[in-house]
């Protein structure tokens, strides 16, 4: 962690609590991606999100200053979204309102945003908009540790024994995770990228 | 293309959604407002303000409760006979000072050495070496009786 962050969080805890608002003004958008990434839609996660943040600051005198904060943030964020999807485990997961775009203020369902390429043909933007659905629906299919592995390294770009220390397991077995995952995801997509060529 | 290659790719040109820019500063002042409240003292943890009824009824109704207990164990049926069998007997005081074992081992020595004393005194060996004197006074008169 830099100087400059350990500053902060001295000060937070030395009193001054207003400095908080640059942890969470550094993090918010990394947090709420994350937790959006688990719950599929914007308000679980703005909530979720939130609820980190302030289970972080309630903790912060257990946090050791050499530690990165983020890597600590995002576990909590991580355990949180496992709390929220054991709430709901009589439902099923809708990633973003897949199946449902009416009803999604986004408008696509996906959890990736939907840049059509100009150059593209109708079709092809349509075949495009599809493939993004079955992925976030491949992706929400995943059983949760490989999910949580999956996405924190491939699509949060963590490496892999950032991803074990959020996950609080061994980084063999998060390799082992990310691998079934990514077996699992090219099964269940491999009629819509086969024409990608793949 | 292997499929992580081609999902890295297709990533990059479709990232994850994000929050409405305009909601961010919202998102951070909700979190520093449950914040602030957080680290200010609870009105619920502030002590009860002072009230005649708190000093007195309390601690005279803990008072009546503990009498009664109190009043229960000594009027229990055969609370006192076992009261009587478990208290430890009493042993007896020395009030005035027994001798120490110094002063009765000095004078057990001293009734030793006198009846030492008077054991060397009435054995008789005086009077065996006067008689062994006298023997060989007689002896040696004798022989001079002989040689003359």
């Amino acid at each position: 962690m830099g100087g400059s962050e350990a500053d902060t969080i001295r000060a937070i805890l030395a009193g001054d609590v207003d400095r908080y608002a640059e942890l969470v003004d550094r993090y918010r958008a990394a947090a709420l991606r994350l937790a959006f990434s688990f719950v599929g839609n914007y308000d679980d996660a703005k909530d979720i999100a939130q609820e980190s943040f302030i289970s972080a600051y309630q903790a912060l005198g257990r946090f050791r200053v050499e530690a990165k904060f983020s890597t600590w943030l995002f576990r909590i964020v991580v355990n949180k979204c496992k709390d929220s999807r054991r709430q709901r485990a009589h439902r099923p997961l809708v990633v973003a309102g897949v199946g449902e775009p009416e009803h999604d203020s986004e408008g696509s369902g996906t959890l990736f945003v939907d840049v059509d390429d100009p150059a593209a043909g109708p079709s092809a933007q349509l075949a495009n908009r599809e493939l993004a659905q079955r992925l976030s629906q491949a992706i929400g299919r995943l059983p949760m540790k490989q999910r949580t592995a999956f996405l924190l390294h491939h699509v949060h770009g963590c490496s892999l024994e950032e991803t074990a220390e959020m996950m609080g397991c061994r980084l063999g077995t998060v390799k082992a995770q990310v691998f079934r995952a990514t077996a699992s995801l090219r099964d269940q997509l491999a009629p819509w990228v086969a024409q990608e060529g793949i | 293309m292997d499929f992580m290659a081609w999902f890295r790719d297709w990533l990059s040109r479709h990232p994850l959604k994000e929050l409405d820019p305009s909601q961010h500063s919202r998102f951070t002042a909700e979190v520093m407002t449950r914040v602030r409240r957080l680290s200010q003292p609870q009105p619920g943890q502030a002590p009860a303000p002072w009230s005649p009824a708190r000093w007195v009824v309390w601690p005279s109704l803990a008072l009546a409760a503990a009498g009664l207990v109190i009043a229960l164990t000594l009027h229990r049926p055969g609370a006192e006979p076992e009261m009587v069998r478990t208290t430890p007997q009493s042993t007896p005081l020395m009030l005035a000072e027994g001798p120490s074992d110094d002063e009765r081992w000095l004078e057990q020595t001293l009734l030793l050495l006198e009846d030492l004393d008077e054991s060397a005194a009435s054995d008789g060996s005086v009077d065996e070496d006067a008689q062994l004197l006298d023997e060989l006074e007689q002896l040696e008169q004798e022989e001079v009786a002989t040689r003359s």
